[in-house]
């Protein structure tokens, strides 16, 4: 992986979902991250947290109308960019109706 | 060792292994490991992330058919649980500071929580209960059998919790809890109520009881000092086996007195009744010499089941009381829900002030339905024993009318439907809001009993919260306020004739009788375990000496005055009848 050429992918993000980064996305999108071989990184201001946890992400506590930078360093870090940030960016996730509380 | 000072609200001793209750405020006390155990730590956090991630697993696969709401629940948990992000961070906190395993994960997931709740956003805060739920998982991997469901229980246990809830002890297996010990929680608390008519120790307002006690430590719980000691050393081992065998010889003693009739010296007969919640107290009642059921709490009905109870489900809790009492009086109070009970739950947001909201009386008119089945249930049963129905919580004549009313409709019903009820069942209400004191000569026309509940009378008339420890110290039977409305209540109840009794907490509490006696108070319904002792006072008074206490004591004017000479009176009739005995 080291020998393959590495790619250095940024994007500012904004959560567009009324009900932001709930735990439905938040659980897509890491079960994405951890398909690629690239490294991901959110982050919200001062914090940069690891793409690949659930837990971390969902500390980001991303509402709508947070923003957010993806950060993704690695060899498949421009197919990965495309697919993560579409996620993060939906306006709407299915069942986000009935998963409301 | 380590003793703990906190309120005793039940009688009794008892020296067992601790059980931890589940509950939102469960917390995991606060213990570190010297440094060789580290390792053995990070193994078990290790195991616990694993077995429970299995778990999860497993009930993902086995509930496949389930809508996709709990699958999406199931996944959250996973990822969570497979999260080595997560676990690095709690193995850390053991590496570091040298915390249980177990308290690491605690720390971690609350702070998790937190960053979670401080969000406004309710979509994100809600979530704050799946992170609960991952903390309880791996605790109760962590801590594997010691902290078992409280339903399941094997052996003797006594109880830790923060606070009892309602709908905690209506899940209890009874037969195995022979002591509580609460960290919040005052005398007429939900905790104080379970344990009195369970007849087992309890001690609450213990602070951080469940900080400081460790699931299978041993305690001992000490009803009657209010303390409780925590690994206790040999020799208090020693010291309490003694205490308790002489609490036995004395329960013994009291146990000659069932059979005798509850009568002054000077021969004024008095009815002791007993409260219960379950018909299967009933039984205990009779056994400490109750003469019937003053009141029977019917909530519990709808706390047990998951679901509303049926008119059926309510006959036939009436119907296994009747049949325990024969033709002695029952009388069942309707449903009294809301505030600390259970509707909250059913609200679709939650009350800011639920001890004034929609609670009790208020909430069955504004649920007639539900209201109705159990009045029918209650008709239904009046047919075959002594029965008399009471309506809770009124603070006005239009409510009382309502109720009547419709228990006029669910009448007519019955009478279409050719169904056997009593039409003279006897209708009484609740005295327990200054309100209702203060107009009990109105309420006294429309009604053929007043019972006073003296728990939610003091609440609401001291605007003292009970449960709250910070000002459960200003709550007091004695204050002169509430002492003036009980007289109140007694002499609206003599001028029109009806019967009047006092249901609550204060009706067992020894040194209130004789002031109860003198106000002119002869119906008395309590916790079942505490009958014998109340008898036992009240056959060593004469009515005289009530009524003259109960004068001296209308005229102070502060609680503390009336408490410090209703103690030294109640010291001095023990010493007496003491003596008698000598």
């Amino acid at each position: 992986m080291d020998s393959a050429p590495s790619n250095h992918s940024e994007r500012l993000i904004t959560i567009r979902n009324p009900h932001g980064l709930h735990m439905r996305p938040a659980v897509e999108f890491i079960d994405r991250a951890n398909g690629f071989a690239s490294e991901v990184q959110v982050q919200k201001g001062e914090l940069i947290v690891d793409g690949k946890s659930i837990y971390q992400i969902t500390q980001l506590i991303a509402k709508f109308g947070t923003e957010l930078k993806l950060i993704v360093k690695g060899t498949d870090a421009e197919q990965a960019i495309e697919v993560l940030a579409e996620i993060l960016e939906r306006e709407s996730y299915d069942n986000d109706v009935q998963a409301a509380p | 060792m380590d003793i703990i000072k906190g309120i005793g609200v039940s009688s009794g001793v008892a020296t067992c292994s601790a059980v931890m209750l589940d509950a939102e405020d469960y917390r995991v006390p606060r213990r570190t490991v010297a440094n060789p155990q580290i390792r053995r730590e990070v193994m078990r956090l290790r195991d616990a992330f694993l077995q429970a991630s299995q778990e999860v697993s497993t009930l993902q696969i086995a509930q496949a058919d389930l809508d996709n709401k709990i699958k999406d629940i199931f996944a959250v948990h996973l990822h969570f649980l497979r999260d080595r992000t997560l676990r690095k961070r709690i193995a850390e906190l053991i590496r570091r500071q040298k915390f249980t395993a177990e308290y690491a994960v605690s720390v971690t997931m609350r702070d998790i929580a937190k960053n979670f709740a401080q969000t406004p956003d309710s979509y994100i805060s809600e979530r704050v209960n799946d992170i609960y739920d991952i903390e309880k998982r791996l605790l109760r991997h962590l801590m594997g059998s010691r902290r078992e469901d409280l339903r399941h229980l094997t052996e003797p246990v006594i109880v830790v919790a923060h606070d009892l809830t309602p709908t905690q002890t209506a899940a209890f297996d009874k037969q195995f809890v022979r002591g509580i010990a609460t960290d919040a929680g005052g005398r007429t608390s939900h905790t104080a109520i379970v344990a009195r008519s369970l007849g087992i120790p309890a001690v609450v307002a213990l602070n951080e009881v469940t900080q400081r006690v460790a699931a299978g430590d041993t305690i001992i719980v000490d009803g009657n000092r209010g303390t409780v000691i925590i690994n206790p050393d040999a020799a208090a081992v020693q010291e309490y086996k003694k205490y308790a065998a002489a609490i036995v010889e004395h329960v013994h003693e009291l146990g000659g007195l069932a059979l005798l009739p509850a009568e002054t010296k000077d021969g004024t007969r008095v009815t002791l009744h007993g409260n219960i919640e379950f018909p299967y107290e009933a039984q205990i009642t009779l056994q400490k010499g109750g003469e019937g059921i003053g009141l029977y709490r019917t909530e519990f009905l709808y706390l047990e089941a998951d679901h509303e109870p049926t008119e059926q489900e309510h006959y036939q809790a009436y119907m296994d009381t009747i049949q325990i009492c024969g033709q002695r009086p029952i009388t069942i109070r309707t449903m009294d829900l809301g505030a600390d009970k259970f509707t909250q739950k059913r609200l679709t947001s939650p009350e800011r002030n639920p001890f004034l909201g929609l609670r009790s009386i208020r909430y069955c008119l504004q649920n007639q339905s539900m209201f109705k089945t159990q009045i029918r249930a209650i008709l239904r049963a009046s047919v075959h024993g002594n029965i008399k129905i009471m309506f809770p919580l009124i603070t006005n004549l239009m409510e009382l009318r309502q109720a009547k009313w419709i228990l006029a409709e669910v009448k007519e019903d019955l009478e279409e439907q050719q169904i056997a009820f009593d039409d003279n069942l006897p209708v009484g209400i609740m005295i327990e809001t200054p309100a209702a004191a203060l107009i009990a000569e109105h309420l006294a026309n429309e009604v053929d009993f007043f019972s006073i509940g003296t728990n939610d009378l003091i609440q609401y008339t001291l605007a003292v919260d009970r449960v709250n420890e910070t000002v459960a110290s200003l709550y007091s039977p004695a204050h002169p306020a509430v002492l003036q409305l009980i007289k109140q209540v007694h002499r609206a109840a003599r001028r029109a004739n009806i019967d009047v009794h006092v249901c609550g907490e204060m009706a067992s509490e020894l040194e209130f009788i004789p002031v109860l006696l003198g106000l002119g108070y002869t119906s008395l319904s309590l916790a079942p375990p505490m009958i014998p002792e109340v008898k036992k006072l009240i056959r060593s008074v004469t009515l005289s000496y009530c009524r003259g206490l109960a004068r001296k004591v209308m005229n102070f004017d502060t609680d503390q005055q009336v408490t410090n000479y209703l103690r030294a009176e109640l010291q001095e009739l023990i010493d007496e009848v003491a003596g008698d005995k000598r």
